[in-house]
C-alpha cells in the first residue's frame, strides 16, 4: 500500500471511529437521561401534563409521599405543576436545595411560628429565573395562601448563574413579561443569550453526564407511582422520598453517609465562589436586583411576603476572609436594605451563630438539617 | 478563541485549513500567506477585537525598524525598537504592579485603572526583539512583510508560545517551502495536538480540581495541613506541565498540519536529574532566549573583565557564572508576571543552578574513579531531589503572594505539624481524596514512564528532521507512534474523552502571561 493511503485510512479512520464513539455516547445519555432533561414527560406535551398532574394529585393526597425511584420525573416540571394545584398550604416556600428538609410534615418542624402548613417548592440550584417562573404561576394559580416565603442565597442576585432553569426558558420569558416591560432598560440587558437546545446538544457528550448514565444503566426508568410506606423519617427508607408537603428525605443510605460524612468533620472549610458564578467584589446585580424588587412588589398585592436566609456550616463561617463568607454578608446586607424599603420581614442569616446551629446539625457546608432549620425562627428581623 | 473549544475545532480549523492547502496547491503564495495572516488576526480577534490594532501595530513598527537596521546598522535605531517593545509591555504588563509598588513604598495613593493585558503581549514582544537584535548584528536574512507578519502572528504560537525565533520560522514561510498538503505532516499533526488537547482538558483540568481550592484556601488565610500543602503543590506542577505543555504539543501539532515545523518546548522535565537539566527541558523556547541573548552576553562580558582583572577562582566563578545566573533568572522570573512572587520565583532558580554549578565544580575535584558511579538509584535520588526543589519553586510561582507561598512551604515543611490521620480527610484533595491520590500516582506514572511528544511523534515526522530538530536521548524507543491500527484505537479514545471534557472549558494558565 502506498505509504500516504496508510496516513490516509489513519486519519480518516481517527476521525470518523471518534465521532461513531460520541455518537454512541450521545444515544446512551439520551436514552438513560439521568436528569430526566430529554424526558418525554415534558409539561409541553399532553400527555406529560397528565402525568404531572396524576403525580401532584396522588402526591398531595398521599400519607408519606411518594418514592423517588430512578430519577424519573424532572424536578421542575413538577415543582412547576405543583403551584398550578390548589393547596390549603398557607406558605409556599420558594428557594434551593438548603430548603429541602424545610417541612411541617417531620418531627422537627420548620417555621411553625409563620406557618401552620407548608408546600416546599425548593429546587436544586434554584436562581432568580426560577423564582420568577414559579412567582407568576403562583400568582396565576394560587388565591388563598396567606405567606409566600422566598429563600435568597449568595448567588440569587445574578443572572443566569445556573442554566439548568433553562427546561422552562419559554414559561420565563412569558412570566418576565409581566414583572416589565419589553421597552426596559433590565428587560433589554437581561436578554438571555444562551441557547437551551445548544446546551441540551452539548450536554449529550458530557462526560460527567455519561458517567450518571453509566451508573444509571442497569436500572429501568419507571414511570408509575409508588407511594411510600410507613417509615421512620430520620433513618431514611429505599429510596429517596418527596412528602406530601413537596420537602424531601434522602434515602437510608445517603442519610448513613452523611452521618459518618459529619462524624469525621470531613467539611471542606473554603468553600469556592466559582460555584456560585460570582466575581468578588461584584457581589450582586443591580438589574437583578430591581427585577426581583418589581417580582416581590407584584407578590406583595396578592400575599404577605417574607425573606428566608439559610445557615452555611460553621466551619465555612471559620474563616470570614474567605470570598464566599464575603458575599453572603454583603448579600444579607443588601437584602436587609431591600426588606426594610419593602417592609418585608427577614427569617434566618447565613450565620449559624445568630440562629444557634451547631456543627452536627448540617449535612455538609451548605445543607442544614431539620433540627437546625426549625431554629431558623430564632433570627428574626420584623420590618 | 481557545483551542479547547467547539468553535475552534469545528469551525475555524477545517476552514483555514482548507483555505491554506487550496490556495498552496493553486499556488497562490501570496494569497496563502494572507489568507494565514487574516486567519491568525481573526483568532487573535476574537478574544478581544482592540488588540488587533496592537498586534498589527507592533508588526509595523517592528518591521519598521528591522528595515531601518538593514539599510544601515545604527544602535540608536535598535535601542529605539528595544525601548519601544519595552514600554509598550511595561505599560500593559507592569504598569500596575509599579503604581502599587510605589504607593506602598512611598505612602502614595496614585490610582490606576485596572490595564487588561492584550492576550500573548510577552511572547510577541520578544519575539520581535530578538528580531531586532539578530538584524543590527546582521544575522537576518529573510525580509519579507508578508512573511514577517506571519512570523509574528501565526496563530498555532501566537498567544502561549513557543517563542519562535526568525531563524526558524522565516525560511518556512518562503515560497519554495510552503508544500502542498502532506498527509503524514497532517496524521502527525492531529496526532501531536490530540496529545495536547488531551493532556489539556482530560489531566491538566481535572488535576486543577485538586490544586486550587487548597491555594485559594491558603490565599484566604487558612492553616494547611501537611498533607493538604504537599497534595495542592503536586496537583498545581503536574497541572502546570499538563496545561502548558499540552498547549505547546496542540501548537506543534497544528504548525505541522500547515507544514510548519516548530520548536519542541518541553522534553521530560521532571525526568531531569539535575536543575540544569530541568531548565533544558522546560519551557525551552524562553530558557534558550534568555540564555542566548541575557545570559551569554552577560557573562561574556564579565569573564572578559574578569580575566582582564587577573581574578581568583571563586571571583571568576562568581562574574561568570553567578551573577549573569542571577540577573538571567531574574528577567526570567519578572517575564512570567508582575509580581514578587515571581521575581523571588526566578531568584530562587538561581540559587538552586549556583547550588548545582558549584557542587559540579566540587565533584570534578574528585578522581574520576572515586565517584560513586551512575547507577538506577542514583538517577532517583537525584531526579527526586530535583523535583523536590522544582515542587517548591512552584508553590512561589504558584501562590497568591510572597506570604502566602510562605505559609505553604511551612506546612510543606511540617511545621504546622504532620498527622497522618489527616491524609484522607475532605480537606485534601479537596471533597475526593481518593480520587485526587489517583490523579497524582497517574500523572507521576505518565510523566516518568512515557514518552515526550518528541520522543513519540519525531520519527514519523520528517518535517522536524528537515528543519534541524534530531532525536537526541529517546528513551522510549519502543512506543513511539504510527499510524497503526493500534495508534488508531488509542486516539479514538483519547480524542473522544477530551472532546466530552470541553464542556468545562478552562483557559490555558499561561494566556495570563
Amino acid at each position: 500500500m502506498p505509504n500516504y493511503k496508510i496516513f490516509l485510512y489513519y486519519l480518516v479512520g481517527v476521525i470518523f471511529f471518534s465521532f461513531v464513539l460520541l455518537l454512541l455516547i450521545a444515544l446512551i445519555n439520551f436514552k438513560i437521561d439521568p436528569s430526566n432533561i430529554y424526558t418525554k414527560y415534558s409539561k409541553s406535551s399532553k400527555s406529560g401534563t397528565e402525568s404531572l398532574n396524576s403525580f401532584a394529585k396522588k402526591l398531595f393526597n398521599s400519607k408519606n409521599g411518594i418514592l423517588l425511584k430512578n430519577y424519573t420525573w424532572n424536578e421542575r416540571d413538577l415543582y412547576l405543576n405543583f403551584t398550578k394545584h390548589k393547596t390549603d398550604a398557607d406558605c409556599l416556600i420558594l428557594g434551593a436545595s438548603a430548603i429541602k428538609q424545610i417541612s411541617s410534615f417531620r418531627k422537627n418542624k420548620s417555621l411553625q411560628g409563620t406557618c401552620r402548613k407548608i408546600l416546599n417548592l425548593g429546587i436544586n440550584g434554584a436562581v432568580i429565573e426560577d423564582y420568577i417562573v414559579l412567582s407568576q404561576s403562583i400568582l396565576e394559580n394560587q388565591k388563598k395562601t396567606k405567606n409566600i416565603i422566598i429563600q435568597i442565597n449568595a448567588w440569587t442576585f445574578n443572572f443566569n448563574r445556573d442554566n439548568r432553569w433553562l427546561r422552562y426558558k419559554n414559561d420565563y420569558n412569558r412570566a418576565v413579561k409581566k414583572i416589565i416591560s419589553e421597552n426596559d432598560n433590565i428587560y433589554k440587558t437581561n436578554k438571555t443569550t444562551g441557547s437551551y437546545q445548544t446546551s441540551l446538544f452539548k450536554n449529550l457528550i458530557n462526560i460527567k453526564y455519561f458517567i450518571s448514565s453509566l451508573n444509571l444503566i442497569n436500572s429501568k426508568k419507571n414511570y408509575s407511582i409508588e407511594l411510600a410506606k410507613d417509615f421512620n423519617y430520620e433513618l431514611g427508607t429505599t429510596h429517596k422520598v418527596l412528602l406530601p408537603d413537596g420537602s424531601i428525605i434522602s434515602a437510608a443510605k445517603t442519610l448513613e453517609k452523611r452521618k459518618k460524612n459529619n462524624e469525621d468533620l470531613s467539611i471542606k472549610r473554603n468553600w469556592n465562589i466559582q460555584n456560585w458564578g460570582i466575581v468578588p467584589g461584584a457581589w450582586y446585580e443591580e438589574n437583578a436586583i430591581n427585577i426581583f424588587t418589581k417580582l416581590v412588589n407584584q407578590l406583595k398585592k396578592n400575599f404577605n411576603v417574607i425573606f428566608l436566609i439559610t445557615p452555611y456550616h460553621p466551619d465555612v463561617w471559620s474563616n470570614e476572609e474567605q470570598p464566599s463568607v464575603k458575599a453572603m454578608k454583603n448579600v444579607e446586607l443588601k437584602l436587609n436594605e431591600i426588606a426594610k424599603i419593602l417592609n418585608i420581614d427577614v427569617i434566618g442569616s447565613f450565620n449559624p451563630k445568630k440562629i444557634g446551629c451547631r456543627r452536627d446539625e448540617f449535612f455538609d457546608e451548605i445543607h442544614p438539617k431539620d433540627l437546625c432549620l426549625s431554629k431558623l425562627e430564632n433570627a428574626y428581623v420584623f420590618n | 478563541m481557545l483551542y479547547n473549544s467547539y468553535i475552534f475545532l469545528f469551525l475555524f480549523l477545517p476552514v483555514t485549513l482548507f483555505g491554506f492547502h487550496f490556495l498552496t496547491k493553486f499556488g497562490h503564495y501570496k494569497l496563502t500567506l494572507s489568507w494565514l495572516v487574516a486567519a491568525s488576526l481573526f483568532f487573535y480577534g476574537w478574544w478581544n477585537p482592540v488588540y488587533i490594532a496592537l498586534l498589527i501595530g507592533s508588526a509595523i513598527f517592528n518591521y519598521t525598524i528591522g528595515y531601518l537596521l538593514l539599510v544601515r546598522s545604527n544602535k540608536i535605531f535598535l535601542y529605539f525598537g528595544i525601548i519601544g517593545n519595552l514600554v509598550t509591555l511595561g505599560y500593559f504588563k507592569y504598569a500596575n504592579f509599579f503604581v502599587d509598588n510605589i504607593n506602598f513604598f512611598f505612602n502614595n495613593n496614585i490610582i490606576l485603572e485596572q490595564i487588561i493585558l492584550p492576550l500573548g503581549i510577552s511572547f510577541f514582544t520578544f519575539q520581535q526583539i530578538t528580531f531586532l537584535v539578530d538584524t543590527h548584528l546582521g544575522k537576518t536574512k529573510d525580509f519579507n512583510f508578508l512573511q514577517y507578519c506571519l512570523f509574528v502572528t501565526f496563530f498555532p504560537q501566537l498567544i502561549s508560545g513557543p517563542i519562535v525565533h526568525h531563524k526558524q520560522m522565516m525560511p518556512q514561510f518562503a515560497k519554495k517551502s510552503l508544500n502542498i498538503l502532506k498527509l503524514e505532516n497532517l496524521a502527525a499533526g492531529f496526532t501531536t495536538f490530540t496529545i495536547g488537547l488531551f493532556k489539556k482538558v482530560f489531566l491538566a483540568d481535572n488535576i486543577a480540581v485538586f490544586a486550587t481550592p487548597t491555594f485559594d484556601a491558603a490565599s484566604y488565610g487558612f492553616g494547611l495541613t501537611f498533607f493538604e500543602a504537599w497534595g495542592a503543590s503536586l496537583a498545581y506542577a503536574f497541572q502546570l506541565y499538563f496545561d502548558f505543555s499540552g498547549y505547546s504539543d496542540m501548537a506543534l501539532g497544528l504548525g505541522l498540519m500547515f507544514g510548519i515545523a516548530l520548536p519542541f518546548n518541553f522534553l521530560s522535565p521532571f525526568k531531569a536529574k539535575n536543575i540544569s537539566e530541568f531548565w533544558r527541558c522546560w519551557h525551552i523556547s524562553l530558557s534558550t532566549l534568555i540564555r542566548d541573548y541575557l545570559y551569554y552576553p552577560i557573562s561574556l562580558l564579565l569573564t572578559r573583565y574578569a580575566v582582564n582583572k587577573k581574578a581568583g577562582t571563586i571571583s571568576l566563578f562568581t562574574l561568570s557564572m553567578v551573577i549573569p545566573t542571577i540577573f538571567a533568572f531574574f528577567w526570567m522570573g519578572l517575564w512570567h508576571g508582575a509580581g514578587w512572587n515571581f521575581v523571588l520565583f526566578g531568584l530562587v532558580q538561581a540559587i538552586y543552578i549556583t547550588i548545582y554549578n558549584i557542587w559540579v565544580k566540587l565533584i570534578n575535584i574528585i578522581p574520576q574513579e572515586k565517584r560513586i558511579k551512575k547507577n538506577n538509584i542514583t538517577d532517583f535520588i537525584s531526579q527526586t531531589i530535583t523535583f523536590v526543589a522544582i515542587l517548591f519553586s512552584f508553590v512561589i510561582f504558584r501562590a497568591e503572594n510572597v506570604g502566602v507561598a510562605k505559609d505553604i512551604i511551612f506546612s510543606m515543611l511540617g511545621f504546622n505539624g504532620v498527622e497522618f490521620s489527616d491524609m484522607f480527610r475532605i480537606g485534601v484533595f479537596g471533597a475526593k481524596p481518593k480520587i485526587g491520590i489517583f490523579w497524582i500516582l497517574f500523572s507521576i506514572f505518565i510523566v516518568n514512564f512515557l514518552p515526550n511528544s518528541k520522543e513519540f511523534i519525531l520519527s514519523k515526522s520528517k518535517i522536524f528532521i528537515k528543519h534541524g530538530d534530531v532525536i537526541s536521548n529517546v528513551i522510549n524507543k519502543k512506543i513511539t507512534w504510527k499510524p497503526s491500527f493500534f495508534w488508531g484505537i488509542v486516539f479514538v479514545i483519547m480524542l473522544t474523552l477530551s472532546l466530552m471534557s470541553f464542556s468545562n472549558t478552562s483557559e490555558f494558565l499561561y494566556f495570563q502571561f
